[in-house]
């Protein structure tokens, strides 16, 4: 079953295209991952999946749900996707405390006090924060905002993870700690997730598929395998030689 | 020792030294000297008259009552137009963020003179009007009032709220809001949660500006409360010193009763800038995604057009119009059409000319005075080690924070004579006046330029054989241009039509457009008021015009 589809989605800003019409359907579970350089059109499409941009053209699926449909005029608001995202600044909210930018959810959720505290104290241990809830984000390290991110994003139990960029603002060291960690939680939470990166090793480490893409289009969406062994365009190529 | 001491100073120490404690004399030491003398054992006793008079407990309560009135109509008018503006796809927003801007350079008290035509309880157009159409008795607002002067107020200093707003929402990560929405809260959840408290600390700055330039203000207060023998205690300060001899030291006590409200403001609005916790700037962020309004679009620019017909438009075309009226009170008419008052108080009226020019070489002296001391005080400031550098510039800065009519009262105390140097009555106290108020705008921009200046540029300078006077003039001074350039007109632009201070300062010969136009309106002549006050907003727009052209939209509205 096919858990994020698009159909025939475009995006222009005025004139200028920055994705051309592009059919796109994920299964449920994969790690998927953008890849390509920038302005190619691989964050402007997550931020179309995440409902936070409306694509000018085309339709959305979540599951069987129609989220967007430029023809039907549905745009369902992002609140009401149930996506999960982590933020390239991480977006964590400064005035709040690490246990308060976690609950944020649920807190919208109006659930109860007790299962707010019981569920962050979940998730600050399956990242690896605990005994960190009472401090403020500018008082983490970088790796350890990450991981806020990335608990925050996880728990409403979103269908989907959408990752821009989440490892960029890290040191090279922690980077590599921070891949395996994700693909770790990935893994066991099974939660289909598109990962936006435009390091070809993070790619090619961490998907069960890429979609690489190039000045607003897709070249080739492919196992990390067959991408490297067989590049279909001098694109595919030259980007893959290049690293 | 003195003497080899004395040699090793270098032009530099010697500029540098010189305009600062030519700064300090006339910016510190009258402020200083108004608070001790009104502490000194002969006149303590005037707090316990001040206490115990009930007039003077009622204007600090008007005060007050003004300050928390209009600042409550600021913030409900200020905040959602920075959202509505800066957030939303509602087209022409620039144009419109400029059009919003206009109240923040133009002098509220011509607002009051409009706000009197339209609102006047026996002549007022727009009271006519409604009594007219409403088949109404009275009529139904009264403009002689606190509300009337709070929201005349409130409609020139909604755009500090504004403006703080809008750079606040400009400087915040737009991901911070769209994280919200990810987490399943809607537009007004992500508003109230994260966008709100995240632009709290420039909204209270902003409350904290409108409280304290409600609490300095005079010229509203003056046209549109004294009438009704309601004061505030910049009016009653003020008529203190006019109908008491000796009234001056009075005066100074409740002065520093005033100082006080605008040191505690500024001391509390720095607190709120220094939260670590409210950082959301680091670095450069797009604009995000505008919320699109989509069926709310049309109602959204009917009510910008409405709320800025109301609050700005209309007081400025009332005033422009009446200014062209051949008989004063007739209907509007093409018959009724005259340049007659123009020439009247242009080429009749033996004040107006003399009263022009004066503003204009106050203004002039004044803000070059203050764009070079200002400069060269931002030099120790930003490029020093002197250790005093923070108390100087603190210093100077100090008349900015204080209110005009106390800077006034220490001006007139400091340098009537009895302490050396006597500019009373002449021309030199109002340069003086305003170049010590506004000369934080210079040192301010300057030293936010300087600062990024690269030390080395100099460096390389003197190690070619310039000295540092060469350097100074050939090297900073065509770098600063456009923010010396600029930070003349934000001076001129005030001080040109200032009134507060001028109403205190001015003798027989040295009357200002301020004054004049204060005088006009208040005694004899509200008609040639009205010409005045157009040829005034004309100067103004004019001046920001050119900031705004020679600075490439950086400074000016």
């Amino acid at each position: 079953m096919s858990n994020v589809t698009l159909k025939n989605i475009e995006k222009r800003f005025g004139e200028t295209v920055a994705v051309h019409k592009t059919d796109l359907e994920i299964k449920s579970g994969t790690f998927i991952s953008f890849l390509g350089p920038s302005g190619c059109g691989k964050t402007t499409t997550l931020r179309m999946i995440a409902g936070l941009l409306e694509p000018t053209e085309g339709e959305i699926l979540l599951g069987n749900q129609l989220v967007f449909s430029h023809e039907k005029h549905i745009a369902t608001p992002p609140e009401k996707r149930n996506i999960g995202m982590v933020f390239q600044s991480y977006a964590l909210w400064p005035h709040m405390t690490v246990f308060h930018n976690i609950a944020y959810p649920l807190k919208i959720q109006k659930k109860s006090k007790s299962d707010i505290e019981l569920q962050v104290h979940t998730y600050l241990k399956l990242v690896n924060l605990s005994g960190l809830e009472k401090r403020y984000p500018h008082e983490l390290s970088g790796g350890q905002q990450q991981r806020v991110a990335l608990a925050r994003a996880l728990i409403r139990e979103p269908e989907v993870l959408l990752l821009d960029e989440p490892l960029c603002n890290l040191d090279a060291k922690l980077r590599k700690s921070m891949r395996t960690e994700i693909k770790e939680l990935q893994k066991r939470l099974n939660i289909t997730t598109i990962y936006v990166t435009h390091d070809q090793d993070e790619a090619l480490t961490l998907s069960d598929v890429v979609v690489l893409m190039n000045q607003g289009k897709i070249e080739q969406i492919d196992t990390p395998q067959n991408l490297t062994t067989h590049p279909k365009t001098p694109f595919a190529q030259e980007f893959l030689q290049s690293h | 020792m003195l003497r080899s001491c004395l040699n090793r100073l270098k032009t530099e120490h010697w500029i540098l030294g010189g305009s600062a404690l030519l700064l300090l004399y006339f910016a510190a030491f009258p402020l200083l000297l108004l608070i001790f003398k009104s502490i000194s054992p002969e006149h303590i006793q005037n707090y316990a008259l001040i206490v115990s008079k009930k007039s003077n407990w009622i204007s600090l309560l008007n005060t007050l009552s003004l300050c928390i009135t209009t600042t409550a109509l600021t913030i409900i008018i200020g905040l959602p137009l920075a959202w509505l503006l800066y957030k939303t796809d509602i087209p022409q927003k620039n144009l419109w963020k400029s059009l919003f801007s206009i109240p923040y350079i133009i002098p509220p008290y011509v607002g009051a003179i409009a706000w009197l035509k339209l609102l006047n309880p026996t002549s007022g157009s727009l009271n006519l009007f409604f009594m007219k159409y409403l088949h109404l008795n009275s009529a139904p607002f009264q403009i002689y009032s606190l509300g009337g002067a709070a929201m005349v107020l409130g409609f020139f200093f909604y755009s500090f709220i504004f403006l703080a707003c809008y750079n606040a929402l400009q400087k915040m990560d737009p991901s911070l809001e769209e994280a919200a929405l990810m987490c399943g809260s809607n537009r007004w959840q992500a508003f109230k949660d994260i966008t709100l408290p995240l632009i709290l600390p420039a909204l209270m700055s902003g409350i904290i500006l409108v409280f304290i330039a409600t609490a300095t203000a005079f010229g509203v207060p003056a046209l549109l409360m004294m009438p009704q023998r309601l004061f505030v205690l910049t009016t009653r300060i003020y008529t203190d010193v006019l109908n008491y001899s000796g009234g001056i030291l009075k005066a100074s006590s409740l002065s520093v009763i005033l100082m006080i409200f605008g040191l505690t403001g500024l001391w509390a609005s720095s607190l709120f800038l220094k939260n670590k916790r409210f950082t959301t700037l680091s670095g450069k962020y797009a604009r995000g995604e505008p919320l699109s309004l989509q069926k709310w679009k049309w109602p959204c620019i009917i009510f910008l057009i409405g709320v800025w017909g109301i609050m700005v438009f209309l007081p400025l075309i009332t005033i422009v119009i009446s200014s062209f009226l051949k008989i004063y009170g007739e209907p509007l008419s093409f018959s009724n059409f005259s340049f007659q008052k123009y020439r009247y108080v242009l080429f009749e009226l033996a004040t107006t000319q003399k009263s022009f020019l004066n503003s204009f070489l106050f203004a002039t002296l004044a803000s070059l005075i203050s764009v070079i001391l200002g400069a060269l005080v931002a030099y120790v400031k930003v490029k020093t080690h002197i250790k005093s550098r923070h108390w100087i510039t603190f210093l100077a800065t100090l008349p900015y924070a204080t209110p005009g009519t106390v800077v006034a009262i220490g001006l007139i105390i400091a340098f009537s004579g009895s302490h050396g140097l006597n500019l009373y009555n002449t021309f030199w106290i109002l340069i003086v006046a305003y170049s010590v108020k506004y000369i934080s705008f210079a040192i301010q921009n300057t030293a936010a330029a300087l600062e990024q200046i690269d030390s080395t540029l100099e460096e390389s300078g003197r190690m070619c054989g310039a000295s540092w006077l060469k350097v100074f003039a050939t090297i900073l001074v065509p770098i600063l241009k456009p923010t010396l350039i600029a930070s003349f007109f934000l001076i001129f632009m005030p001080t040109f039509c200032e009134l507060t201070m001028s109403i205190l300062l001015v003798g027989p010969k040295t009357e200002t457009v301020g004054t004049l136009l204060f005088n006009l309106q208040s005694y004899d002549d509200p008609q040639s008021a009205a010409v005045l006050a157009t040829l005034i907003i004309c100067v103004i727009l004019t001046a920001n015009f050119m900031v705004k052209k020679i600075t490439r939209g950086a400074y000016g509205v």
